[in-house]
């Protein structure tokens, strides 16, 4: 283990190193000219750069000592990511208990079938030096894909309460109340992925296909490859965002089928009294 | 149920009135639609868009709504209390015909003293979250 991580730091590693420096100073750049028109993100680009570099080296190390380590130690890597993927998301509905189950589950079952059907198909090797890498993808993308849903959708609950619970007087099960913010919050979840599809190739040659013709893949074959990887990343957003949305629309309704997901400055119970004029 | 706001579904008028028998499977004859809507004061509304119509006309159409499921009790919750003075009295009389002559009854939540008096037989105070007084209307409010 010790020599593969001795055979990849080389002259390689420096100029990386020396060209992260560049692309930090070109970003800081960026960061004094957002400054100069008083949008200032100084401290969370500098600890965003600093995180994502010290983060990015680690991977590197690890993916090294284990370049060759078997599928179980891939899959825990993977199991690992999901864990940081799902609390990620679970930020954006601070106050909602469950929040980080509902995103690990989510997570989990649009990542996890997805990478296991790429297993059991053969269009992903079980080697950490490829499973690793595209699950990954897979993985950062159903998260995002989770928090963009979990947030749309409780936008759309916090903005219609009263339409809700005026189809709930009229005696609608919950799931018919919210069905078109769950339909809504789904597709807004996923469109930034059929973006990602449509403009493949135009707009933008992904890093997975890039990396196969650098190291020697038939060009044809690795644009195929990287169809069927952003196909699904597609499907595993589609089935992170519906796992995400049907959750939480569980726990926005009680057993009583009584709304509890509600604007903070209008509790469910004990509406403000005024006096009687 | 009818609420502060009428909160009705983007749709048509006949598709608001149809939506609670809709979800006990039960199809609603257009028929059974114009005769609420006439009973309300808006005839001929059925095709029109809920977004063409005016405060009083969205809360008229959500008691039809309301109707539609054939309550045997009514809940109002200040179901006039974002309407114009012209609109609140057409709502009372409306409600209190309905009441009559459906013999239901009927339970509203009001801060108007003087509406509570025009509409209601038995009052209920409710301060702070706690009943401070029951009984008839004018015996409650005049004791306040």
């Amino acid at each position: 283990m010790l020599a593969e991580l001795q055979n990849s730091i080389g002259n390689d590693v420096l100029t990386g190193l020396a060209q992260a420096v560049g692309a930090i100073a070109l970003c800081a750049a960026v960061v004094a000219l957002c400054g100069w028109q008083s949008v200032h993100v100084e401290r969370e680009a500098a600890v965003s750069m600093a995180r994502g570099l010290v983060q990015m080296v680690l991977v590197g190390v690890v993916l090294a000592l284990l370049l060759h380590g078997s599928l179980p130690i891939g899959s825990l890597i993977l199991f690992m990511m999901t864990i940081a993927a799902a609390v990620t998301a679970a930020r954006r509905l601070k106050g909602m208990d469950g929040a980080l189950l509902v995103c690990f589950w989510s997570i989990a079952a649009g990542a996890g079938i997805i990478i296991a059907v790429m297993l059991a198909t053969g269009s992903l090797r079980p080697e950490i030096s490829m499973l690793v890498p595209v699950g990954s993808m897979i993985i950062a993308n159903a998260m995002n894909a989770c928090a963009q849903a979990i947030e749309r959708f409780r936008a759309e609950i916090l903005a219609h309460v009263g339409h809700i619970e005026a189809g709930l007087s009229l005696g609608a099960e919950p799931a018919v109340t919210v069905s078109p913010y769950l339909q809504s919050a789904v597709y807004a979840s996923l469109l930034p992925r059929l973006d990602m599809m449509k403009s493949l190739g135009l707009v933008w040659i992904p890093g997975v296909m890039a990396g196969m013709v650098v190291s020697g893949a038939s060009p044809v074959y690795a644009g195929v490859y990287q169809f069927i990887v952003v196909a699904m990343i597609l499907a595993a957003s589609g089935i992170t965002g519906l796992v995400a949305t049907v959750l939480m629309r569980s726990r926005a309704f009680s057993p009583a089928a009584q709304l509890t997901l509600r604007p903070a400055e209008a509790p469910a119970h004990g509406r403000q009294s005024a006096p009687l004029k | 149920m009818v609420m502060q706001t009428a909160y009705l579904f983007p749709d048509t008028v006949s598709a608001n009135i149809a939506f609670g028998p809709n979800q006990r499977g039960e199809i609603l004859a257009q028929a059974r639609i114009a005769l609420l809507l006439q009973r309300v004061g808006l005839p001929g509304f059925a095709g029109r868009h809920v977004s063409n119509l005016s405060g009083g006309e969205a809360q008229r159409v959500a008691l039809a709504r309301t109707l539609a499921n054939e309550p045997e009790v009514l809940l109002l919750d200040e179901p006039t209390s974002a309407l114009d003075e012209a609109s609140v009295r057409g709502i009372e009389d409306l409600i209190l015909g309905i009441v009559a002559e459906r013999q239901m009854t009927c339970v509203m939540v009001t801060h108007n003293r003087a509406q509570a008096v025009r509409l209601a037989g038995r009052t209920m105070v409710m301060e702070a979250g706690r009943l401070v007084a029951v009984g008839p209307t004018r015996e409650v409010l005049h004791a306040g």
